[in-house]
């Protein structure tokens, strides 16, 4: 059971010194939250998951005097009911870690409907303090607030922040400071639901304390008004079936005496708890209601404008990723094989060690980071509409499309970062509330043409598509859209019918972003491409060294030493980026090793697609991270077969042949290949990242064959429809 | 009579939700509760509906504004 507040942060205060001081973050979406974890912590924060959930959970740390505060940053909610996993993380954290301060980040132009949390979290008891923040904001709306009147009638302490500007944090910390050490309690304010509520409380509450019923952490009084407001967590924390059956009665009661769901009447009552005090301490000087908010969105959410300007700027995002990343892409591959040359020379060349570190893990993993620019450049425009607030027009105006697949225009915004990486996008579905809308949203993200893709396009449209590159790019991202929509509405009726779930999404007012806040969003996103690289892609790239290394042993190449000895990695890599090095070796060995048997294996199946055994190779490459498809065609295709050894990829490929000497490649193939690495298994990280949104093995290995049927039936058709009708052959 | 029938600029009354218990304390902790202010900020003949409530704009699915009944 847990005491009054006050006592606990008296018996805390001898040892406070000596501990860290933990400070919970809670706040509604919007309210300008992760701008003052952001500034309380700076860089120095751990994202986790709470146990269990796939909630994301944020901690910092920040030092203040002598004292070491850790920043928990729980998740953005409306209120602390069970209906959200979000919110009873945030009040399950709460009750059992019993954080030494709550500070709650209140919008303070937004008072009202921000303060129905705070009201909440002071009913569970947390040694709360408001930080009204966007107190500029308040202020040019012409809002006057009495915080000594308006602290004591909210019993919290209350400090005025601008989360942009950086202001108010050291008050914060040192208020903050100030309840963790007992010096500066607030008498809990009760507030009153009205007679006959009052009474079933007062009821319940008795009744849970004589029989104990929860045996933990709860207060009675909390637990009988959640027992009230039908929460199903806190029902199932209760194991005594009397205060169960009391408390169902008591509900019963209050809905026949008020007309209504008792929970309705308590939130209306809450509110009126809240405007009766707001309007003692709250005066409104002006009543400017046409915000500059309303006159941007009466533009770009306008019925006829809406969709146009939306599309102009998904095109701005793209142009500004290719063109600004484009440099930085040959910087990074530069790096990359300086890096093998003197890892190369390092070891010594010819050594098993050395083909796994320069091969497998340079270039396997360098491939991948190679692409790090583009992603991080993608991600940093989506910041940028995601902190402007413009970010969920776009779901306004993408609803009426989403509506028709079965879908909300949530869902749009994890299939617009999906265009960077699929793993960050496919995170970013955990905002979608209902469990079918956000599995939906979840298995068509892999359509959606992520970065890593793009340099095989980049590949085949520079060898087969020079006059027309931007429109093959375009058809097949296109493609990616249609084919995204197309399985979510099939999903959406046979997978997972039922019926649309209802939508409900706040339009944030617009703000200025800030240059920390959209690179620290950049970063977060970004970085979990990184990881992929460095985790799942490592230990892929290794398992495909193996596979294209053995059984022929590098050393059973040429003598020790020379410069023929250069590893198939190394080369590979430098080849897909156009430089050419001798190459004979690798390529035999590769169609000795195992991938090449199983290529050869799996090769009939790809035939009539207009694969060899080659290609299919790349492809099963491909299949650890898309990016290894290029490297791959790199080692495979290095001989080229008129004996010119110094030409780039694109050259060898386009004077590739079959066996019986016909062209391997025409634009037809060309195309066919890209379309099928579009469509075909998403690359492990993010089976891996399916895996652990969905919870289970289930929808992943769905996901691998769907995935690939698509892809085969797809190619199929374009391929042999060409081949028919003589188009690109 | 149901939001969806609203206009754009008008001033309403919200007097009940018809939607489940779950959904209607959702929409309550965003100050969408029986008796509160409202004025229609978008409204088409499909697409969500945007409303203005204490400060805030909230959309509402078109699924989810016909059960919202407002005088």
């Amino acid at each position: 059971m847990a005491k009054p507040v006050a006592l606990t942060m008296a018996e805390k205060d001898s040892s406070a010194a000596a501990k860290t001081i933990v400070v919970a973050l809670a706040g509604n979406p919007n309210s300008g939250k992760t701008t003052i974890f952001n500034n309380l912590t700076g860089a120095r924060q751990h994202v986790g998951n709470y146990p269990g959930v796939t909630v994301e959970r944020k901690e910092g740390m920040v030092s203040f005097g002598s004292y070491q505060f850790k920043i928990v940053d729980l998740p953005g909610t409306y209120s602390l009911t069970a209906y959200s996993i979000e919110e009873v993380v945030a009040r399950n954290f709460i009750i059992q870690e019993r954080p030494d301060v709550v500070i709650d980040v209140v919008d303070a132009s937004n008072l009202e409907r921000n303060l129905y949390l705070a009201v909440q979290l002071q009913e569970l008891g947390a040694p709360l303090l408001l930080a009204f923040n966007m107190s500029d904001v308040a202020k040019s709306r012409g809002l006057r607030f009495k915080l000594d009147l308006l602290s004591k009638l909210l019993g919290a302490p209350i400090v005025q922040t601008i989360g942009h500007k950086r202001e108010g944090m050291e008050e914060l910390l040192r208020t903050a400071l100030s309840i963790a050490l007992g010096k500066l309690t607030h008498q809990p304010v009760r507030i009153s639901y009205g007679r006959e509520i009052d009474k079933e409380i007062r009821k319940l509450e008795a009744l849970i304390e004589s029989e104990d019923g929860t045996g933990n952490d709860f207060k009675p009084r909390w637990v009988a008004l959640k027992l009230l407001e039908n929460d199903s967590a806190v029902r199932e924390q209760v194991h005594s079936e009397k205060v169960l059956q009391a408390a169902e009665e008591s509900a019963r009661h209050l809905e026949k005496v008020l007309g209504d769901h008792p929970e309705i009447v308590i939130a209306e009552r809450r509110y009126g708890f809240i405007s009766g005090a707001c309007q003692e301490a709250v005066r409104s000087t002006a009543e400017a209601r046409h915000t500059l908010s309303d006159r941007i969105d009466a533009v770009v959410t306008n019925r006829v404008l809406g969709l146009p300007i939306f599309l102009l700027l998904v095109w701005l995002m793209f142009k500004f990723t290719f063109t600004a990343s484009e440099p930085m892409v040959g910087w990074v591959e530069a790096g990359f094989e300086w890096l093998g040359r003197q890892v190369s020379s390092a070891f010594g060349h010819s050594s098993i060690l050395e083909s796994l570190v320069v091969n497998g893990l340079i270039g396997g993993v360098g491939s991948v980071l190679v692409f790090v620019p583009i992603i991080f450049l993608l991600f940093l425009a989506m910041a940028l509409l995601e902190d402007s607030g413009y970010m969920a027009r776009a779901a306004f105006i993408m609803d009426r499309i989403m509506h028709r697949i079965g879908l909300h225009g949530q869902s749009f915004i994890p299939m617009l970062l999906g265009f960077g990486c699929n793993v960050p996008a496919i995170m970013a579905t955990r905002v979608i509330a209902s469990r079918k809308d956000r599995i939906v949203t979840i298995l068509v993200n892999p359509f959606m043409s992520c970065g890593a893709r793009l340099p095989i396009y980049t590949l085949f449209i520079g060898a087969f598509f020079a006059q027309s590159g931007g429109t093959v790019l375009f058809a097949l991202y296109f493609t990616g859209i249609v084919i995204a929509m197309l399985s979510a509405k099939l999903f959406r009726r046979y997978l997972l019918p039922g019926p649309s779930s209802p939508f409900v999404m706040e339009l944030p007012p617009y703000r200025m972003p800030t240059l920390r806040g959209i690179f620290l969003h950049m970063w977060e996103r970004g970085w979990l491409y990184i990881k992929k690289a460095g985790t799942v892609i490592l230990a892929g790239s290794v398992v495909m060294w193996f596979i294209s290394s053995f059984p022929s042993a590098p050393t059973a190449g040429p003598a020790p030493g020379g410069e023929t000895g250069q590893s198939v990695g190394s080369r590979s890599h430098s080849e897909a980026s156009g430089d050419p090095l001798s190459a004979q070796p690798g390529a035999l060995r590769l169609q000795r090793s195992y991938a090449g048997t199983l290529g050869r294996a799996v090769s009939p199946f790809l035939r009539p697609l207009g694969f060899d055994w080659r290609i299919t190779v790349a492809l099963l490459g491909g299949f650890v991270a898309k990016e290894i498809v290029v490297s791959t065609l790199g080692t495979l295709f290095s001989v080229s077969e008129t004996g010119q050894e110094a030409q780039p990829l694109r050259e060898r490929i386009r004077n590739a042949t079959w066996p019986d000497g016909r062209r391997l490649f025409s634009p037809l193939v060309a195309f066919s290949l890209m379309l099928f690495c579009l469509l075909y298994i998403p690359c492990l990280a993010s089976i891996a990242v399916v895996r652990k949104e969905t919870g289970s093995w289930r929808w992943p290995l769905f996901l691998i064959g769907y995935t690939t049927a698509v892809a085969w039936v797809a190619s199929f058709v374009v391929y042999q429809t060409g081949k028919a009708l003589g188009i690109g052959i | 009579m149901p939001l969806t029938m609203t206009r754009p600029g008008q001033r309403v009354k919200l007097l009940s939700i018809n939607a489940g218990r779950g959904l209607t304390s959702r929409l309550a902790a965003m100050g969408l509760v029986p008796g509160v202010e409202l004025v229609v900020v978008n409204n088409g003949f499909a697409g969500p509906v945007v409303v203005s409530v204490k400060e805030s704009r909230i959309m509402l699915g078109r699924g989810l504004a016909q059960k919202i009944i407002v005088s």
